[in-house]
């Protein structure tokens, strides 16, 4: 394979933040990440209030526990997905970190309120298995094999 | 007989009498518009409640679905016993059904939501549209289906017509037990109203049955002839009363369908009201 531009490889291991309150989607989400790339560590919280508090951890500069990926559902018990996103986005230690919204809604209100807060990708869940499958190939290829990452530099 | 000899007798008897009477009927009246009232409603809650209940029925039903695709993709070649598999084809099949029947008591629910969104449409190009969408089973039956040339603009809710259409003509394509289908669309324009019928040459509807097939969850058939669950009719109706028309049908078994409706051409405004 030749590329006629200068990717620089991104390193594994790759730390993902799944942020997630539907244990079904949670448990797609971790098991086709680590077959796309092994070198995937996942770490997943099924409520926005245990988000918060991860996030402060990571906001520690001796932490070293800090995601390389955000994956953010809206719709989660105690602290929503888009208040949490505010956060991320307004704190300076944690704002360059790539965060994807991975929900079930496609209304128009939920889209442009993600984008205007600064959301990197918003993505709607499939109803079905197969594009789930593709949908969970697709963020795996750009995130972790395409894209240079913040983390990575 | 008795009354009408006292209203000779006295005058005042009379007046007394209709004054009662008109009373009566103020009063019966009063009781019409407050039951009327309370049937419409009872009738927004129950479609309130439908809509609600469907709507969260669909997370649960959607991660079955998903864990069994899962099932099947990740752990289908242990599962080496022939009836584990059966099972898992049934509750597939069962989780299809029930997603079906979801989507339609939210399209049936939705009906009536209310939208200003009646606009002046060209019927041809919906029903070109329709046929479009059903291609694959119009050439798998190979059936046949003539359109009008032209038909009269009016003002209706775009894609309410068009499902509309495509559950009529999906069901002259459906119910034919191996004939090819034959469908012929066409419209009469009277003063008022437009009247589309919609004619096939399938298995027909039994007399008994003729005055049923527009309630809701009424099924003809056994899901193994013809699969379906039993709203697709009582959504054609609720599309037309909404748009202040009617829908019947002529219909003999073995000889055919008819399905008709009417479409106001003016006073939509108010049914949208």
């Amino acid at each position: 394979m030749t590329a006629s531009f200068e990717h620089i490889p991104n390193r594994g291991p790759f730390r993902i933040l799944s942020v997630e309150d539907n244990s079904t989607d949670a448990r797609l989400i971790l098991a086709l990440l680590r077959e796309n790339n092994p070198n995937v560590h996942l770490t997943h919280l099924a409520d926005g209030e245990l988000a918060m508090k991860a996030l402060q951890q990571y906001m520690d500069p001796l932490s070293t526990e800090a995601p390389d990926l955000i994956l953010l559902d809206l719709n989660l018990p105690k602290v929503s997905g888009f208040e949490i996103l505010k956060f991320i986005k307004t704190e300076p230690s944690l704002r360059s970190i790539p965060t994807v919204i991975l929900t079930s809604s496609n209304h128009r209100n939920d889209i442009v309120r993600c984008y205007d807060s600064c959301a990197n990708s918003y993505m709607t869940k499939p109803n079905d298995y197969l594009e789930f499958e593709e949908l969970m190939r697709s963020i795996s290829s750009h995130w972790l094999v395409k894209s240079n990452l913040p983390t990575r530099v | 007989m008795e009354n009408s000899c006292q209203y000779s007798q006295s005058p005042e008897k009379y007046r007394q009498l209709n004054e009662e009477l008109d009373r009566r009927v103020r009063d019966r009246t009063d009781e019409l518009i407050r039951a009327n009232e309370e049937l419409s409603r009872t009738n927004r809650e129950l479609e309130k409640f439908a809509w609600i209940a469907s709507h969260d029925l669909k997370e649960p039903l959607r991660n079955i679905s998903i864990n069994l695709s899962f099932l099947q993709k990740r752990y289908g070649k242990y599962l080496t016993e022939p009836l584990a598999n059966e099972c898992l084809q049934e509750a597939f099949r069962s989780a299809r059904k029930m997603q079906d029947l979801i989507t339609d008591i939210l399209t049936y629910a939705a009906v009536n939501k209310p939208q200003e969104n009646f606009e002046e449409v060209c019927i041809v190009g919906i029903l070109n549209e329709v046929l479009d969408s059903l291609k694959i089973s119009i050439k798998e039956k190979n059936a046949r289906i003539n359109i009008p040339a032209q038909v009269p603009k009016l003002k209706v809710d775009r894609a309410q017509i068009f499902q509309l259409f495509q559950n009529l003509i999906s069901n002259s394509l459906k119910y034919t037990r191996g004939r090819n289908p034959e469908i012929q669309i066409e419209v009469q324009d009277r003063v008022n109203q437009l009247i589309f019928s919609i004619r096939d040459n399938g298995i027909g509807i039994k007399k008994e049955y003729l005055d049923k097939i527009f309630h809701i969850f009424q099924r003809l058939h056994s899901r193994e002839e013809f699969e379906g669950t039993g709203m697709g009719l009582a959504i054609c109706k609720k599309i037309v009363e909404r748009h202040r028309g009617r829908i019947w049908v002529q219909s003999e078994e073995d000889k055919g369908s008819v399905f008709y409706f009417s479409l106001p051409k003016l006073a939509l405004k108010a049914a949208n009201r």
